[in-house]
């Protein structure tokens, strides 16, 4: 513990961790890592809204989310809270105990369900809350429209794959911006303080405009069917 | 997993610490890795979701996690083995001192409140003697503890026939012992620098009024009316100044008689008056054995010091020459004032006993001879027994018996 603590103040400067996360989750690890029973249920009352962020995320069972929580909570402190000695103060203690407790919760879901464990839990919803539902079973259900749909898959299809190629010219933060905002569904504004952008909507158009060029070089699609492809919302 | 990003450089890039090199290589792998970069808005959706968990999740985790800490905690504390060792040694050598001295402590004195002391107990290591009676059967401490439930010290020990010497003295368990109370040290002392001429056994006599004097000598002859007069146990003086220092204990000897005595005593008893004077009638009321006589007595003067006590000397009388005198009835020798007084009782001719009325401020306010006695002899005896002073008494009047054993046993 203390040596990842010293490692952590070498690569930060020991003001820069004190400025950064005070020096409160350090003594409190520090405390937890000696076995102190008040210190981890301190750490449990104070960071169990992040592991529980982390569970609501991929299960809705009452009884599994319980399953989760103290699986992330066992595995947190097996072997003297190994994880927790091994934390190195560079980035917030939440938002690494964020990760983990992601990453322990899909391993635990996995486990019981299967790597696409989303795809494999049934889900019972009404027939009348899904609306949109009802709507794509209808047209399955017509031959015109089932036609119409195919036809729309497969451009679509041929879409995306141009898109790709267009985005393979751009640089990587380009590219990860686009990603995040189109694909992922991040706000630009979020996306542009993780990025580092000054003027992230400025970059976003601008990576948005040399997509469209390099679509429009390409003679497998008019401008219509390209204005189309970029058509999206994107989170402010 | 090592194909993806850390989990800590994942976090330093979603809170922005990370910088240079190691944050445009984590963006280069997001912007090719699906996998990544869900993660990275799931953690960015996680950290803005603000979800809040349910207090019951909390309750079990807590309930959880100190169950699984206490195990934990123990580990740490847990001490190497050696040192283990060592501690677990010093334990049992602890207990085994504690024991040691607690048993050490009671093998010499008994605690204060006890109701013996342990050299009561230890019978065999203190020998005491008594005799046969006239007609030579054997006098043992079992007849005289039968009727003398509390009357002395040893009275707790289990009575044992005892074998019988050639010169008639048998070894009984030792009937008293003592030690004093430290407001009589200075007589102790004094009694202890005599030179125990007589056959007596030193004590004081506690200090309370109230309280019935300590018996120092056990007497047999008169165990049949122990009851009447119960007496208390010498057990006081080692609760009032066992704890005080050095004080004296002593052992002393015993005598014994046989109911047959007491038939033959009674029948030479001299009726003088028809109405009796309240002291007569105190001495008319028991018969004294004139034939039992102290022959032999002997004195361990233990230093007690807190709870443990030592021998400091083991005194042996001159049983060859000077009276052996002993002192019972409702008083003892202990209640005696001054016994140096008796030292000087040497003219007695052969065995003899007497009964002293004693008045309750300790004074002797009547002296009957019993048996036969010359003319001086009597007068003699009359005089220095009227000079003795006994401890007083809320008793209104109390009986003193004292025989003189009629010759050294050898």
């Amino acid at each position: 513990m203390d040596r990842e603590l010293d490692r952590g103040c070498r690569q930060l400067g020991i003001i820069g961790v004190m400025k950064r996360f005070g020096n409160s989750d350090a003594r409190m690890l520090q405390e937890i890592c000696a076995g102190d029973i008040r210190a981890w249920q301190k750490f449990i009352l104070q960071y169990s809204n992040f592991i529980y962020g982390a569970i609501v995320r991929y299960t809705d069972d009452y009884d599994e989310k319980m399953a989760v929580y103290l699986h992330i909570l066992e595995k947190l402190r097996e072997n003297r809270h190994e994880r927790l000695r091994h934390f190195a103060f560079r980035s917030k203690l939440s938002t690494w105990l964020t990760v983990v407790s992601r990453r322990l919760a899909l391993d635990f879901l996995r486990s019981r369900y299967g790597r696409d464990f989303a795809l494999k839990k049934i889900r019972v919803v009404s027939i009348d809350a899904e609306p949109e539902t009802m709507r794509m079973l209808a047209e399955t259900m017509d031959p015109e429209k089932k036609l119409a749909a195919a036809e729309r898959q497969e451009w679509r299809r041929r879409l995306e794959r141009g898109l790709h190629l267009a985005m393979d010219k751009l640089d990587d933060r380009e590219r990860l911006a686009v990603q995040m905002i189109y694909f992922r569904g991040m706000r630009i504004r979020e996306v542009g303080r993780l990025l580092g952008l000054p003027a992230a909507y400025k970059f976003v158009a601008r990576t948005l405009k040399k997509i469209r060029t390099e679509m429009e070089s390409s003679p497998r699609f008019n401008r219509a069917e390209i204005a189309d492809a970029l058509e999206g919302e994107a989170h402010e | 997993m090592s194909d993806h990003i850390a989990g800590e450089d994942l976090a330093a890039y979603v809170d922005g610490t990370l910088k240079g090199e190691a944050k445009a290589g984590v963006e280069a792998h997001l912007s090719r890795c699906p996998e990544c970069l869900e993660a990275l808005a799931d953690i960015v959706g996680i950290r803005d979701s603000r979800v809040k968990i349910p207090d019951e999740f909390l309750r079990k985790a807590l309930e959880v996690s100190g169950e699984g800490i206490r195990g934990e905690k123990e580990e740490p504390a847990r001490l190497a083995f050696p040192m283990r060792l060592v501690l677990g040694a010093a334990a049992v050598l602890l207990v085994v001192v504690v024991l040691g001295h607690f048993f050490l402590a009671r093998g010499r004195v008994a605690a204060p409140g006890s109701k013996r002391t342990e050299l009561a107990d230890s019978q065999p290591a203190a020998p005491a003697y008594s005799r046969h009676d006239d007609a030579g059967k054997e006098i043992t401490s079992a007849e005289a503890g039968k009727a003398k439930p509390a009357a002395a010290v040893g009275s707790a020990s289990a009575p044992q026939a005892l074998k019988v010497p050639e010169e008639g003295i048998v070894q009984v368990p030792a009937e008293a012992t003592r030690t004093a109370a430290p407001a009589d040290l200075d007589t102790q002392k004094k009694v202890r620098e005599d030179s125990f001429a007589a056959a007596r056994l030193r004590g004081t006599a506690p200090a309370k009024e109230a309280a019935p004097a300590p018996a120092v000598m056990k007497e047999e002859v008169l165990a049949d009316e122990a009851a009447a007069a119960p007496r208390q146990e010498q057990e006081a003086g080692v609760k009032e100044g066992g704890a005080q220092g050095v004080v004296g204990g002593v052992l002393g000897g015993v005598k014994t008689a046989s109911e047959k005595d007491k038939a033959n005593v009674l029948k030479l008893e001299e009726p003088r008056r028809k109405v009796q004077a309240p002291e007569e009638k105190l001495l008319a009321r028991r018969a004294p054995s004139a034939q039992d006589a102290a022959r032999n007595a002997f004195q361990i003067v233990l230093a007690v010091s807190g709870r443990a006590a030592a021998p400091l000397s083991l005194h042996m009388p001159d049983l060859s020459s000077g009276p052996r005198i002993r002192v019972a009835g409702d008083v003892s020798l202990a209640d005696l004032r001054n016994p140096g007084l008796l030292d000087g009782w040497s003219w007695f001719p052969g065995g003899a006993a007497m009964e002293l009325a004693v008045a309750s401020d300790g004074s002797v306010s009547a002296v009957k001879l019993v048996g036969q006695w010359e003319q001086r002899a009597a007068a003699t005896a009359r005089t220095e027994a009227g000079r003795l002073l006994f401890s007083a008494s809320s008793t209104r009047s109390r009986r003193a018996v004292l025989t003189v054993s009629e010759a050294p046993p050898n």
